[in-house]
């Protein structure tokens, strides 16, 4: 590790002014699971290190009716696996929570440090997409709102600019008979990165067998989480039917476009992708139709 | 049986307090005043000439202490067997990875920063990687172009192959006649299987804290395996003596798995240390442990096999392609130990094996978990399940046929004694039923089960000594060199003195692993130490004893022969009344006085038993892997002994995604006698774990000799979560004597791994119809068989 200097600011604006004063020279520290071990891998070398861990207020989950969901972007992902707020409509988030890596990690990454590192792999990614979330940042020029959707640009690159932190993410209300899945494959089960990551959330028209509304999220099958808009749209307003579904499972296989890597290949990736897609519609319109 | 206190129950560990709460000290924990700390320049090509070094930026950083490049280093190569090494590369790189510069600083962050401040330039070179391209005649890279003119060690005496020039050994077995069995055969089948390259994944990495003496000698302190084995390689290579040399390890080392045996950085820390006054301290980083801190040996593996209709075999000729990587290192005894997997088994009347260790531009392997025994096995079991299937035999009857039997000779000409091989194979079959037909299940998950057999030799020639001592208060004190790498040698062999001394474990305390205190044990590799260390402790119990009960007989008025001891007295074996306790044999001087002497015995000062064993051992004829028919008559013979294991393994695959669920698991191990069960069960959980992982996903994923994936992010090992639950894992014992322990107990830690990949690949084939060769046995590989087999 290359040296630099290290701050604990004990507020947000204290930690806006410290990234505003070094810029592009500084890195966040949530965690540090990702950073860490970048930095050790010599991938980065920042001069400044900016850690978050003694700004109180940022590790929260609210749930506020209507509003929709809140969570602090200090939150730790093992705190999303836990949090009794997550245990029904918004399952599907400690669901991914619970596959993320290993308990010692999960301890210690932080949902803000798992979006903001931007890996196409991030397992926290495809459910907020797919329950279409947006992400609070501020910075020297005040606070905004960004959709998820349009956060990531690249393997690693954010709409962040380098005077701006992520402090909130932000989940609208889910609808009634709402049922979401995430499902993460693997070199095998348990630990280890995405090779590839589905998330679906569907509504249902529970008279009319009707699909409402279909999100649909990739991670790990894109330079960036990815949605899958056109199964999307094959969906919505459909009657279902398993023959739609299958349909759907290739049509996101086609909208996806992963690369050859050590985790796996385009092709297996692209094959997983529709296996898993098929599963995790029908596994979130079983729960859909439970609710 | 005799009726034992201690021994064969289940003693809690004597390091698992201090482990499960982090307290107990490994090398990595230790610094000395003054201690530096060393880094390594890695070359980043696999095959480079080195233009030239500029050490100066370096050398002006203040705190850096010792710059080292190849110039400054010893002038000749070494070797384990071959000479083929410098301790920093000297004009060509082999390797990436391989040191070509090495420091010392005062801090590892200053060492850190003048590392990258050593300027290198290189020119590349055509490299090899392939074993099977390298094996050629006209290989497009020759590792090592002056092979033949190498120095070339004394023990196994490699045979380079002149008109092969990447080949470093050639070790052959000609057993009767295959061309002749294959004749006579009804069905001749081939087969190629490959292994991927694997790394040990120790906790802790590799770590030494060298430092020269004034007398010009060295200590070195080490998170290694065989201290005795280390100092006579030291000595060899640095030409210091031996009586100058002192090599210690702490008394836990993380982790070896084989990874710690042999020489990795050693050379250059020694090298760091003999230029200052200071302790030099280097640490291998996770990322080097892949790169250079050994590897298992990657093999392709070739085998045809003769049967007649029955099953009964009748010939097998294997080639086996061993990668041994850019420098021969250990890998030369993995091509020659390889073979005692061919032969410890089945009764094969003709059977040929060429083995070869070949050069590549790539990492040395090292010693691995199942030391060649992983590959061969692989083959083998796999294959006879092959063969059963086109035979209509069931997997089971066909192993059963071939077994070898207790007093015949095997292949290598040895008298076969204690083979547990046929009881293992019985005790998992009838755990899981096998006879019955499982009910197949249809839709996306398919089960299926498979089973497999393996043996493990313990290496030969191996000595051991050991002491013991009478303390004053009737404890007892162990002096061993077996270093503790988590196999729980510590407890078992406090188990034995326990039970020789009728004392609970709490009171032996040990004293190991230093070679300036700890008498001759070449290393607690090879699953020797229960069978080899464990006798020489009953020896030299027997030998305190012995003295002790010269002692005790004149003060209770019989002969010594009358006594025996337990709980801290000497008691009279007719009349267990009459007794004299140990320590009032002992005289205390001024008891009450703080100048207290300690204490003495009036005779002898104090009792200090020795235990000593030498294998009775025969070396093998060179030309046809055979032992003379005569030596092996009177016993001798050229592997220690033959661990056996057996496995079924029962699992599901989904035929949409590759996907693998190991679901229930039935092992069993023949360790003659299982000093501690619940020891020999965590070995055995210990094994699955990592055997799940071998057959299923781990893999060094290499790209023109570089490590794609050296890191625990991307190289993936079994954790809890891939273990079937508990309580579908049936672990057995099915202990078969050896005569040559006294409690008749062998190893266990090694063979429990080989069969595992081939009981988990024979399933899968049970389960969806698709062989795979190749490990492992990937997600993507099982799917992309299925699609073939599809079409």
């Amino acid at each position: 590790m290359g040296p630099f200097e290290y701050f604990e600011p004990a507020t947000v604006e204290e930690a806006v002014s410290l990234l505003k004063k070094y810029g592009e020279g500084a890195k966040i520290l949530a965690g540090g699971t990702d950073l860490v071990v970048m930095m050790r891998e010599r991938e980065i070398k920042p001069r400044y290190v900016i850690n978050l861990g003694r700004i109180a207020g940022l590790n929260y989950v609210h749930l506020d009716g209507d509003k929709g969901l809140r969570i602090g972007a200090l939150t730790t992902i093992a705190g999303l696996e836990r949090a009794p707020e997550l245990k029904s409509s918004y399952r599907i988030i400690s669901q991914a929570a619970a596959r993320l890596a290993t308990i010692a990690i999960r301890n210690m990454a932080t949902i803000g440090g798992n979006l903001c590192n931007a890996a196409p792999s991030a397992d926290m990614a495809p459910p907020l997409l797919a329950l279409k979330g947006a992400v609070k940042l501020t910075g020297t020029a005040g606070e905004r709102i960004v959709p998820l959707e349009e956060f990531f640009i690249g393997p690693g690159v954010t709409t962040l600019k380098p005077d701006e932190l992520m402090i909130e993410i932000q989940v609208p209300a889910v609808p009634a008979h709402t049922g979401g899945m995430y499902l993460k494959h693997g070199v095998k089960g348990a630990a280890g990165l995405a090779v590839v990551g589905v998330a679906a959330v569907v509504t249902l028209d529970i008279r009319d067998s009707v699909f409402e509304e279909v999100d649909i999220a990739l991670g790990a099958v894109a330079p960036t989480p990815i949605r899958a808009k056109r199964a999307e749209a094959l969906l919505k307003g459909q009657k279902i039917s398993d023959g739609l579904i299958e349909e759907a499972a290739r049509v996101t296989s086609d909208e996806s476009s992963p690369i050859d890597d050590v985790r796996g290949s385009a092709e297996y990736r692209r094959e997983m992708v529709r296996v898993r897609t098929w599963e995790a519609i029908r596994g979130a319109l079983k729960l859909a139709k439970s609710v | 049986m005799a009726e034992y206190k201690v021994l064969g129950k289940s003693v809690t560990r004597l390091d698992a307090l201090e482990k499960v709460t982090g307290k107990a000290r490994f090398c990595s924990d230790m610094s000395l005043p003054g201690m530096l700390y060393a880094k390594i320049l890695r070359s980043p090509y696999a095959h480079a000439r080195i233009l030239s070094i500029n050490t100066s930026k370096a050398e002006r950083l203040p705190g850096v202490r010792v710059v080292l490049t190849g110039k400054d280093v010893l002038e000749k190569r070494y070797g384990l067997f071959v000479f083929d090494q410098y301790i920093l590369a000297k004009d060509v790189v082999r390797y990436a990875g391989e040191g070509v510069a090495a420091l010392a600083a005062d801090s590892l962050d200053i060492a850190e920063k003048a590392i990258e401040l050593i300027e290198v330039k290189y020119e590349e070179l055509p490299a090899i990687f392939d074993p099977e391209e390298a094996f050629k005649q006209n290989p497009a890279a020759v590792v090592h172009p002056d092979l033949l003119s190498y120095q070339l060690g004394l023990f196994l005496t490699p045979q380079p192959v002149a008109e092969r020039p990447n080949v470093a050994h050639h070790y052959k077995i000609r057993h009767g006649d295959v061309e002749q069995g294959f004749k006579e055969a009804d069905l001749v089948l081939e087969g190629r299987f490959s292994l991927a390259r694997i790394h040990h994944i120790e906790a802790e990495p590799h770590t030494w804290i060298a430092q020269r003496q004034p007398d010009g000698g060295i200590t070195v302190w080490v998170g290694q395996q065989g201290i005795h084995l280390l100092k006579q390689y030291y000595t060899g290579i640095f030409g210091i003596p031996p009586s100058k040399i002192k090599v210690v390890a702490p008394s836990n080392v993380g982790g070896s798995f084989g990874g710690k045996v042999g020489l990795t950085a050693d050379p250059i820390v020694i090298s760091l240390a003999l230029k200052t006054d200071r302790p030099v301290k280097y640490s291998f980083t996770r990322e080097e442990m892949f790169k250079c801190g050994g590897t298992r040996i990657p093999a392709v593996i070739y085998i045809k096999d003769g049967v007649r209709r029955d099953g009964t075999l009748v010939a097998r000729e294997m080639r086996l392609l061993f990668n041994i990587g850019a420098y021969s290192s250990l890998g030369i005894l993995g091509v020659r130990n390889s073979n005692f997997g061919t032969m410890g088994s089945y009764r094969t009347p003709n059977l040929k094996v060429d083995s070869y260790g070949i050069y590549t531009n790539t990492s040395s392997a090292l010693a691995f978990r199942g030391f060649g025994s992983n590959e061969v096995t692989w083959a083998i079991e796999s294959h006879m399940d092959m063969l059963a299937e086109k035979l209509g035999i069931d997997p089971a009857q066909i192993r059963m046929k071939n077994f070898l039997k207790e007093g015949e000779p095997n292949p290598q000409g040895e008298i076969v004694h204690s083979i547990g091989a046929e009881e293992c194979l019985k005790e998992v079959t009838k755990t899981v039923e096998w006879g019955k037909t499982p009910v197949k299940a249809e839709g996306l998950w398919r089960k299926g089960r498979g089973l497999a057999v393996a043996n493990k030799y313990s290496m030969a020639p191996t000595a051991a000594v050991a002491l013991v001592r009478i303390l004053e208060d009737g404890s007892i004190e162990l002096r061993h060199s077996a270093d503790e790498v988590g196999q729980g040698a510590k407890t078992v062999l406090s188990q034995i003195a326990a039970e020789e001394f009728g004392l609970s474990i709490d009171r032996v305390r040990i004293v190991a692993a230093d070679t300036d205190a700890t008498p001759y044990f070449p290393a607690s590799s090879s699953s020797r130490t229960t069978f080899q260390l464990g006798k020489t402790i009953y020896l030299a119990c027997q030998d305190a004893k012995k003295q002790l009960f010269e002692l005790a007989a004149p003060r209770l008025g019989v002969l010594p022969e009358d006594l025996e001891t337990a709980d801290g007295e000497v008691y009279i074996k007719s009349s267990p009344a009459r007794s004299i306790r140990v320590k009032e044999l002992f005289i205390v001087e001024r008891p009450t006085s703080p100048q207290a002497f300690g204490a003495f015995l009036e005779e002898r000062g104090e009792i200090v038993g020795r235990g000593v064993w030498n294998q009775p051992f025969v070396y093998e004829n060179l030309k046809t892997g055979e032992i003379d028919p005569e030596a092996a008559r009177k016993g001798l013979r050229a592997a220690s002994f033959y661990s056996y294991a057996a496995q079924v393994t029962e699992l599901a695959v989904n035929v949409e995604t590759g996907e693998v669920k190991i679901e229930k698991v039935a092992t069993a191990g023949d360790m003659g006698f299982p000093v501690n069960p619940k020891m020999c069960q965590q070995q055995m959980e210990g094994a699955l774990g990592m055997g799940i992982g071998i057959a299923l996903w781990e893999e060094m994923i290499m790209d023109e000799g570089r490590v794609l994936n050296p890191n625990l992010r991307d190289y993936l090992v079994t954790t809890f979560q891939d273990m079937p639950a508990n309580q579908n894992v049936t672990l057995l014992m099915a202990p078969v004597p050896h005569k040559d322990n006294p409690y008749g107990a062998k190893g266990i830690a090694e063979v429990l791994v080989p069969p595992i990949a081939p009981s988990i690949a024979n399933a899968i084939y049970d389960a969806v119809g698709v062989r795979i060769t190749d490990l492992p046995i990937t997600r993507e590989k099982i799917l992309k068989a299925l699609k073939e087999k599809k079409r």
